[in-house]
């Protein structure tokens, strides 16, 4: 039946993975490699939308017969376009036991397992049962927590060197928005990571609010007044539901009659739908692309067939095809990978509250959710539980000298990395001009 | 569930028009391998109107391993029929037909089966001989074709368009046309009646940039003799005048309008007759031609003229545009589109107004002699579609562009290889240029002469590798040599390139299939809505080292 991938993996070759500029083995053609991948090798798939259903595919017609997939969504109706395992009649359906069942139906020779719920949810054990990784995801959220519950799989001694190599799981990961995507792979503790690059992805573009407000010019402007001034005030009890089209029909309403008062146009349905939700465009051709370069990487790592891609590669659809492919480098202190420890340098009589601000949002290096501190002899600021919340609640409107020494490590714990995983920034009292 | 359209994601990006153009489509298949059926499977997901798949096997175990349109219950029945049938029931809009025959067979006994009716076609591993004579009654009939190939780690998307008439090209940056080097009367008028020195704060800080530099341009050009400026020492100038025109005001924040306006002021010598050139080389065009349009970009050694066929709306449409420039001193039609900017609601939406109201005027010009032109050629005045393809051309005017790929023919009989290896001195790393697309360019290119010799590829099942490797290897410094370029790939190509070749032994892998259907059916949605740009002509996927590369030979 893989008499097509047998060619590859049974027939010698000048270009195995020992060859490439990231060999991750070496490559021996055999019969065993083929039947690793048939009957070994275990495979996650994180994500069931538009990459999620192609990797599946691509992955069950590589020969890969033990496959699990993740995804916490149900099926609407706007997935149809792309997310080929779907129809009318699922919409409503979790969308991981929905792929997994017609995986299952057409290509008998895999099984794959369907999990519903949120990658958070899984812990190291769970995630150390595969041997491979490959994600499909829309958001960067639970990239970097999936990236850094991988990394910390893979345990360092204390120069930093990987002490059991069976505990590196290879993630490979896809995006895509309209036209363009990427693909890359990550060899924890060897490659850059997904934290490595959080810098190409920026966060979401928003209006100011006093051109929302005021000065009001496009259609834009006035959905977003309808959705973060005006809800507000007429359901102070009840946030947006943005799949309901009672409330999404309320917000175009009242965005179209502000619009009508300024005599702006172009206020419709989509276009409040597609400011609200932040809709991305999604087609099935860039899904395919970059979901089959990642799965024909992850056949490639498994079997050391042939060279990796190293690291990254970027595709773009819209004028011509442009694709690039480039090593993405280490970021030299990066919280996830480098062993180098961050120096952060701060004023001494900067609160700790106003420091753990500095972490949060969009704009910040870190980017991080809810942050809690300590150093190495006492919790400066903890968020569970609640009565180390109340204990500590105090240390945020008091100056850092109060609390820490000048050159102090502390260590960050924050939701958007797995409970075990934390970070270590050094704190640098700068004089207060400097700061 | 916010909407009941499964097709919102995509209209977000080719819109209403593109969309019909897709519904209104028949795509012809030919091979139903996994190439062709993972491009088919993306046409008929986004809502293409008609499929045809034209396959003469049948389906095998070794399909169930790499075809995700077989069920083991198809084993043995016609693979046309089969995959059509699971092709068909992804999408209830579209229509499905299949035809069990070998493509080289209809290809060969009845040459003129593709101009009937289809409006794209797609060969899928198609023998060489047989894409041959396929390419070229595609180019005789202007019919456009995708020509897909995976093979063992190689992917292969060829695009062969003899002429594709583009008008939504939607570049990455909009080139907004806001004539302040040529101001319109109410343009001029509205930057006069801006009284910047007699304004509130708050006014001031909230004129559109577009007023403030239309008014500072023509302060200047009064003071220069009527001249814009012009030299390096004139435009600093002028900028250091415009930011030197900022209130500050009490609350110190610095006028962003006044920013944007410094920024900006290139536009106040930027000449609006100036077009990007590919929408002036089909301006230029269809002056010359306004009832015959050109072929393409290139001819064809040798090949048969495209039958003459009336213009299309769009090609008079451009005709007629080319005589508004003519009449308006070169100036183009206004498109009226004006980028947003820190103005106050008023002011915003009156510029607003300005503009679409001159775009107005300039089209309803255009729609005048467009309507002549077709009353001369037809005698009826224009249909709905067609005075909306006039709309659609003046909104666009600086995005139209012809596309137009080398033929198939002439690739075959002269390939430009010195040009594409040039990508081969790009890098000293052995090991990239050792995996350089157009490498397995060539290395393809053997596999085919070395198929077209023996009827086999090399390295088929129960093949001597070696053997075969060695004739690969003998054919790859042949097809350099022939093609003039063996100097541009000594010490790149070795004997490991046709030993890869003959290990490949053509397989068919399916990730690889999908990289080709995707990227393929990407490009025949550029060609059906005929936006956006095509590629020109072959993309390479290599996927040893993930590495692609457009390659125009």
């Amino acid at each position: 039946m893989y008499s097509n991938v047998d060619k590859l993996l049974t027939r010698p070759t000048s270009f195995g993975s020992e060859t490439g500029s990231l060999a991750v083995g070496e490559f021996e053609a055999s019969p065993e490699v083929r039947d690793f991948v048939t009957s070994e090798c275990k495979v996650l798939v994180v994500g069931a939308g538009g990459l999620g259903c192609e990797i599946l595919k691509d992955l069950a017609l590589s020969g890969f017969a033990d496959i699990h997939v993740i995804d916490m969504d149900t099926i609407d109706v706007s997935n149809l376009n792309r997310q080929f395992l779907f129809r009318a009649k699922d919409v409503g359906s979790p969308k991981a036991t929905t792929a997994a069942a017609f995986i299952n139906a057409r290509c008998p020779k895999t099984t794959v397992t369907a999990h519903v719920g949120k990658v958070q949810e899984k812990d190291g054990d769970f995630y150390a049962q595969f041997n491979v990784v490959c994600s499909g995801l829309d958001n960067v959220e639970a990239r970097r927590w999936l990236n850094s519950m991988l990394v910390s799989l893979a345990e360092v001694d204390d120069d930093g060197n990987v002490v059991d190599p069976s505990q590196i799981i290879p993630m490979v990961d896809g995006g895509t928005e309209g036209f363009r995507g990427q693909a890359r792979v990550i060899i924890p503790r060897f490659t850059s990571c997904f934290e490595c690059s959080l810098d190409s992805f920026p966060p979401q573009k928003t209006y100011p609010m006093c051109t929302i407000a005021e000065t009001p010019r496009l259609p834009e402007h006035c959905i977003s007044y309808a959705q973060l001034v005006e809800w507000p005030k007429a359901f102070p009890d009840k946030s947006v539901d943005t799949d309901s089209p009672e409330d999404m029909t309320w917000i175009f309403q009242v965005a179209e009659a502000r619009a009508r008062k300024f005599d702006i146009e172009g206020v419709t349905y989509m276009k409040t739908m597609g400011v609200v939700k932040n809709i991305i465009p999604a087609v099935a051709s860039t899904n395919a692309v970059v979901s089959a370069v990642c799965v024909n990487e992850v056949f490639k790592l498994m079997t050391l067939c042939s060279q990796s891609l190293n690291t990254y590669m970027m595709y773009m659809g819209n004028h011509g095809v442009y694709t690039h492919t480039f090593e993405y480098k280490k970021k030299d202190d990066c919280p996830i990978t480098s062993a180098r420890v961050r120096t952060l340098a701060v004023a001494p009589t900067m609160l700790l509250g106003t420091l753990i601000e500095s972490m949060c949002g969009p704009d910040s290096d870190l980017r991080l959710k809810a942050p809690s501190l300590t150093t190495a002899s006492q919790s400066l600021y903890m968020r569970k539980p609640k009565a180390l919340e109340a204990a500590t609640r105090a240390n945020l409107g008091k100056p850092l000298s109060e609390l820490v020494a000048d050159d102090d490590e502390i260590t960050v714990t924050d939701a958007i990395f797995p409970g075990d995983v934390s970070l270590t920034l050094k704190l640098s009292f700068e004089c207060e001009e400097a700061a | 569930m916010a909407t009941d359209n499964k097709y919102d994601r995509q209209l977000r990006l080719w819109g209403a028009n593109g969309q019909r153009a897709l519904a209104e489509s028949h795509v012809l298949l030919l091979g139903a391998g996994p190439a062709g059926t993972e491009t088919l499977k993306n046409l008929v997901l986004p809502g293409v109107g008609r499929f045809t798949v034209v396959d003469g096997a049948t389906v095998s175990e070794a399909d169930l391993g790499n075809n995700f349109f077989v069920r083991p219950e198809d084993v043995g029945r016609p693979r046309a029929a089969a995959t059509a049938e699971l092709l068909k029931e992804l999408n209830p809009d579209v229509e499905g037909f299949h035809r069990v025959a070998r493509p080289e067979e209809v290809v060969a006994a009845e040459p003129d089966f593709v101009a009937s009716g289809f409006s794209l076609v797609i060969a899928a591993q198609l023998e060489p001989a047989a894409l041959q004579a396929l390419g070229e009654r595609c180019w005789a009939n202007n019919v456009p074709l995708i020509a897909i190939r995976a093979y063992g780690l190689l992917g292969v998307v060829r695009l062969q368009v003899r002429r594709l008439e583009v008008v939504e090209s939607k570049p990455d940056n909009v080139a907004w046309d806001l004539r302040l080097a040529a101001p319109f009367p109410e343009l001029e008028a509205a930057a006069d009646a801006l009284d910047l020195d007699g304004m509130a704060d708050a006014d001031h800080a909230h004129a559109p940039y577009v007023l403030v530099l239309a008014k500072l341009a023509k302060a200047w050009r009064v003071s220069h003799g009527g001249a814009s400026p012009k030299t390096r020492a004139e435009k600093d100038e002028f900028r250091a005048l415009v930011a030197g025109a900022a209130r500050e005001l009490p609350s110190k924040v610095p006028e962003m309008n006044f920013e944007e306006a410094s920024n900006e002021a290139y536009r106040c010598w930027a000449d609006p007759r100036e077009l990007p050139w590919e929408a002036q080389a089909w301006i230029d065009d269809a002056r010359a031609a306004p009832d015959a349009p050109s072929e393409g970009r290139r001819g064809s050694v040798g090949s048969e003229a495209a039958p003459a066929a009336p213009p299309s709306a769009t090609h008079v449409a451009v005709a007629s545009v080319a005589a508004f420039m003519d009449a308006h001193g070169g100036l183009p039609p206004l498109s009226g589109a004006v980028p947003d900017m820190h103005a106050d609601t008023a002011s915003f939406v009156a510029l607003q107004k300005l503009y679409a109201a001159r775009a107005d005027a300039d089209r309803a010009a255009c729609l005048a002699i467009f309507a002549a032109k077709l009353a001369e050629a037809t005698g009826a005045p224009p249909t709905a579609d067609e005075a909306a393809a006039l709309a659609l051309v003046c909104k666009h005017v600086r995005d139209v562009k012809l596309v137009a790929t080398r033929s198939l023919a002439d690739e075959l009989a002269a390939p430009n290889l010195g040009e594409a290896a040039t990508a081969l001195f790009e890098t000293d790393d052995a090991r990239e240029k050792a995996q350089a697309p157009v490498v397995w360019y060539a290395a393809l290119r053997a596999a085919d002469r070395f198929f077209v010799k023996r009827g086999a590829w090399p390295g088929a099942d129960g093949a001597d590798l070696a053997a075969d490797a060695a004739a690969v290897a003998d054919e790859l410094r042949a097809f350099v040599t022939e093609a003039d370029c063996a100097d541009a790939f000594d010490g790149v190509l070795s004997e490991a390139h046709a030993k890869e070749i003959a290990r490949f032994g053509a397989a068919e892998l399916h990730a690889i299939a999908a990289v080709v259907g995707g990227v393929a059916s990407q490009e025949a949605v550029k060609v059906l809505a005929k936006q956006y740009t095509p590629i020109d002509h072959t993309y390479l996927f290599n996927g040893i080292a993930a590495t692609a590369a457009i390659i125009d030979v």
